[in-house]
């Protein structure tokens, strides 16, 4: 066995190499740096295609809802102002110049990150979406985390506690998946706000008022991810690999927890990218509901009112969160799913 | 010392006995008896090989023997003991202190038997998790040692890579090390040398043979003959839930008593002349309208001597197939020529591969061409190149002489009749909500309906005589392809490849996936056809048996390249390549 002796011989490389071994040639490292920078090339060209296409479409689509941005400048069409000053806030606006002249001004401005002043308030649409964005975050990156735990521990009972629990799991998800919002919200403020006083129904600062809004958002997402996660652990529990880890000696829970469980959340993860942009859209609702104050909210509103830079803005801002989780998204694989890492290749 | 107390002291020293071991599944109300009073045992440093085809009842006795044949089994035994453990009296916690420490579970394909998501060290290091109270740093010195002494090379690096990475040998000691980290007295290997190429799984096969002679008594379960015969001290060949027949190793391959075991032993390919018979019958039981068929053979085997004497022996190959049906050509000339046919892909890192370098070979007509190599050495490429589905690089493809591969794909289209091609999973290649009878009249019309109550008589006629021509009966045409077996489905599919009634058949590992049994009559069938039909085969297997029994020509691939080829009898006998060399000394036989 003389292949053993060099086993000793070689030192062991960093973690990063050893991973490759296999196919190891000596400008490997190399082009794992490369690689991984074409893959970041590609990402922030994506997001920029993805960030101009946003704004050239929220611009002239909001252009198509009748009315006149001027007025809505003055306070609404109930402010009565006159020809003199609507001509004037439309000079002040840029609006008189021609819509492609506007579209070139508005780009060259989102350019720089400047987002204009709002309409309405007539303060820098940055500061409105700054105040909101916070907020909307907190309930959005909460609602997710919570969807999870009750996606897992659905799917971990689904699969453990024998053809009873498999079955009302199963009613408990697809019941959940269905469920819109705003209905969801108000069944939840009936009992726990109303009738038991428990819980705020409009939403305040602090715990207690997140807690309503997070399970409205959550638990719809939940049921869905939870159906994935089922689907998965089930097929994990059949494969070889868990026969081999019983035949280890591993315990049926140490089994589910360190084999099926992470092939459960791999499709999860891919999806939660998805589930992330349903989360901000639902928020929209949810935030109207429970009156607490957010980017939905504020979204809500500026198109009420055509407030076009607000409605500008917070799109661009939903936008560029979003393509944030899809990469973030991406890289979990990645890191769950050593394979992936391995081919090299982009999903 | 009485009598008595010998038989107990060898009781004592068996490191699993088991005595009528009955297991049932429950489905519902109905109860399918699986495993029906098996018995044998197993002493230290000895092993003992269960051989049977699929469903009969080997794996679920080795699961029963750890406990995990499922919940819905129901065990039984007059005795069920790994060494002084009584297996059936076990409650859940002491049955996993048993696993992996008493007894250890190899199982086929290392790929998807070890975590793909997990480092092959996690997984070993689990074993000694589970049974040890060792550091994590003393486990993964534990590990390191471990994988060093199943050979594999560089344990540290290795270590820290998943199953996926691994090639098919490495990954495959990885599981044995997973299996036999805590040197458990048993090991129980459930076809573990199978899906791996030859070189490799002599390599798997000797390891075995080294645990065993260290005293780990092995229970080696598979359905090759020809592996068990390398290393098994005892043989049991079980089918329909039973044991058979029982002996030692040497007298059980030597000296078959049962009917099944001959069965078994005259389907293995390897040695037997091109042109002789491996299965008993002309294809007798095909023609049965039950998927089981293929199992059942064993339990009815038809008349014994009815084999090579229907053909007369073997078939002296230039006469072979030659004035077949539509046949425009003269006899002996090329029905394809590969010259100097490369292609290389590139990786995801960018460099080029080289997976087809400089390959020619000529494929005579009524011939067959056998093109043998393991996994990787770009045998599958070159069925593509052949079959004009692939661009090569460079050099060309004639078809009879006339140009194939450099044809756009609208001028070759019409040709594509004239060569078809069957695989290695033909369930893959159908359309499951088709059944035979759709699947067959689209290969027989190339997609369009046949036209009027004379078109749909012909072709109702067509469909009869094609499953005719490969043993099945007319009753399966109803039949969805994964209500078929895996033989009547491979049959399916050379009929199907059939159905335009080519010249040239490309068989890509075309008995990979079957029984020795089942591969028995496919094989025969595929002679059959060729004799009838004066069919040429471009022969792909990773099989030498196989190859040898099958081909006129042999060309033998490594890396990309047609190291030796000729005819088959020179090449078997006098391989000149040293590849070839080891190819055929790493290939197991009997005898």
């Amino acid at each position: 066995m003389t292949f053993l002796a060099d086993a000793a011989g070689s030192p062991g490389p960093g973690s990063a190499g050893g991973a490759e071994a296999l196919h190891s040639r000596p400008h490997e490292r190399g082009g794992g740096v490369w690689r991984a920078v074409r893959w970041a090339a590609t990402r922030v060209a994506g997001a920029v295609f993805v960030l101009w296409a946003v704004a050239t479409l929220i611009f002239f689509g909001i252009r198509l809802i009748p009315g006149d941005p001027a007025e809505a400048i003055l306070g609404g069409p109930g402010s009565r102002a006159t020809p003199e000053a609507l001509a004037q806030a439309r000079a002040e606006f840029g609006l008189d110049q021609p819509l492609f002249t506007q579209y070139l001004h508005e780009l060259g401005r989102l350019a720089t990150g400047d987002f204009g002043t709002s309409y309405a308030l007539k303060v820098p649409v940055g500061q409105v979406i700054l105040d909101g964005l916070g907020s909307t975050l907190v309930l959005t990156v909460i609602s997710l985390a919570v969807a999870w735990l009750l996606a897992i521990a659905l799917a971990l009972w689904a699969t453990r506690g024998g053809r009873v629990a498999a079955a009302v799991s199963t009613v408990l998800e697809i019941v959940a998946a269905a469920v819109p919002n705003f209905w969801l919200g108000t069944i939840l403020i009936l009992p726990f706000s109303v009738g038991l006083g428990w819980l705020p129904a409009i939403s305040t600062p602090g715990i207690p008022g997140l807690v309503l809004p997070v399970l409205t958002l959550a638990i719809p997402l939940a049921g869905f991810l939870g159906q994935l996660m089922r689907e998965s652990v089930l097929n994990a529990l059949d494969a070889p690999f868990t026969v081999s880890a019983r035949a280890r000696g591993e315990s049926e829970t140490g089994v589910r927890l360190i084999h099926a469980l992470r092939h459960a959340a791999l499709p999860a993860i891919s999806l939660s990218g998805w589930a992330f942009g349903s989360l901000i859209s639902g928020a929209v609702v949810v935030e109207t509901v429970f009156a607490r104050p957010g980017l939905g909210r504020t979204l809500l509103n500026a198109v009420l009112i055509r407030d076009i830079p607000v409605v500008i803005g917070v799109v661009m801002v939903v936008a560029l969160v979003y393509i944030v989780v899809t990469i973030a998204t991406d890289l979990a694989d990645r890191i769950a799913d050593p394979r992936l890492r391995q081919q090299g290749g982009d999903r | 010392m009485s009598e008595q107390d010998a038989v107990a002291m060898s009781e004592r020293a068996a490191v699993l006995d088991v005595q009528n071991l009955r297991v049932a599944f429950r489905t519902g109300r109905a109860s399918t008896q699986v495993v029906d009073g098996v018995g044998f045992r197993i002493e230290p440093g000895q092993c003992l090989a269960l051989v049977g085809e699929s469903g009969s009842g080997k794996s679920v006795t080795a699961r029963s023997i750890l406990g995990l044949a499922g919940d819905s089994a129901h065990v039984s035994a007059d005795r069920l003991r790994v060494g002084s453990r009584d297996v059936l009296t076990l409650g859940n916690r002491q049955l996993r202190a048993m696993r992996g420490a008493d007894v250890g579970l190899v199982l086929q394909d290392a790929l998807v038997s070890l975590d793909p998501l997990r480092t092959v060290g996690r997984e070993i290091a689990d074993a000694l998790r589970l049974h040890t109270r060792l550091t994590p740093s003393e486990r993964s010195a534990r590990v390191l040692r471990v994988l060093a002494d199943v050979g594999v090379p560089e344990p540290h690096l290795r270590a820290r890579q998943r199953s996926g990475e691994l090639s098919g040998g490495l990954r495959q000691r990885a599981l044995i090390a997973s299996a036999i980290a805590l040197e458990p007295p048993l090991l129980i290997a459930d076809e573990p040398t199978t899906a791996l190429d030859t070189t490799v799984q002599e390599q798997i096969l000797r390891l075995l043979e080294r645990l065993k002679s260290e005293g780990t008594g092995i229970l080696l379960i598979s359905h090759d003959l020809a592996v068990v015969g390398r290393i098994a001290d005892t043989i049991a060949v079980m089918t329909d839930g039973r044991i058979v027949e029982q002996g030692p190793a040497t007298q059980v391959l030597g000296d078959p008593q049962h009917e099944y075991t001959r069965l078994l032993i005259r389907a293995v390919p390897a040695g037997r002349p091109r042109g002789t018979r491996l299965a008993p019958t002309p294809t007798p039981a095909a023609t049965a309208p039950t998927a089981q068929h293929d199992r059942s053979v064993g339990s009815s085997p038809k008349g014994p001597e009815s084999s090579d004497d229907t053909r007369g022996g073997t078939i002296s190959a230039p006469s072979r197939g030659l004035g077949g049906a539509g046949d425009t050509m003269p006899a002996g000339s090329a029905a394809l020529e590969a010259r100097g046919l490369s292609k290389s892909y590139r990786s995801p890192d960018g460099s080029r591969r080289v997976v087809v370098d400089d390959v020619s070979f000529v494929l005579e007509r009524g011939r067959t061409l056998g093109l043998v190599g393991e996994s990787g050495s770009g045998k599958t490429t070159t069925a593509r190149l052949a079959l004009g589905l692939t661009a090569p690089d460079a050099g060309t493809v004639t078809l009879g002489g006339a140009p194939w591969s450099i044809l756009n794909e609208r001028l070759r289209r019409p040709e594509r009749r004239r060569i078809g091609a069957i695989y290695q999973d033909p369930l893959g290649s159908f359309d499951p909500r088709r059944n035979v009878r759709e699947i067959l009249a689209d290969a027989l019309t190339s997609g369009r309906s046949a036209s009027g109550a004379g078109g749909r008589a012909a072709l109702a006629r067509s469909i009869a005589e094609l499953l005719d021509s490969v043993g099945l009966a007319t009753a399966l045409a109803d039949r969805r392809p994964l209500h078929l077996s895996g033989g009547q489905r491979q049959r399916v599919a050379i009929a199907r490849a059939l159905a335009p009634d080519p010249q040239i058949l490309v068989c890509d590992e075309p008995v990979s996936a079957l029984d020795v049994s089942v591969q028995a009559q496919v094989l025969d069938l595929l002679d059959e056809l060729q004799q009838e039909r004066g069919l040429s085969y471009l022969f792909i297997s990773h099989d030498l048996g196989v190859v040898q029994h099958m081909s006129d020509t042999v060309a033998v691939m490594f890396d990309g390249r047609i190291v030796e080829t000729g005819p088959s009898a020179d090449v078997f006998a006098r391989p000149a390549h040293e590849y070839t060399r080891r190819l055929l000394e790493a290939a197991p036989r009997i005898g």
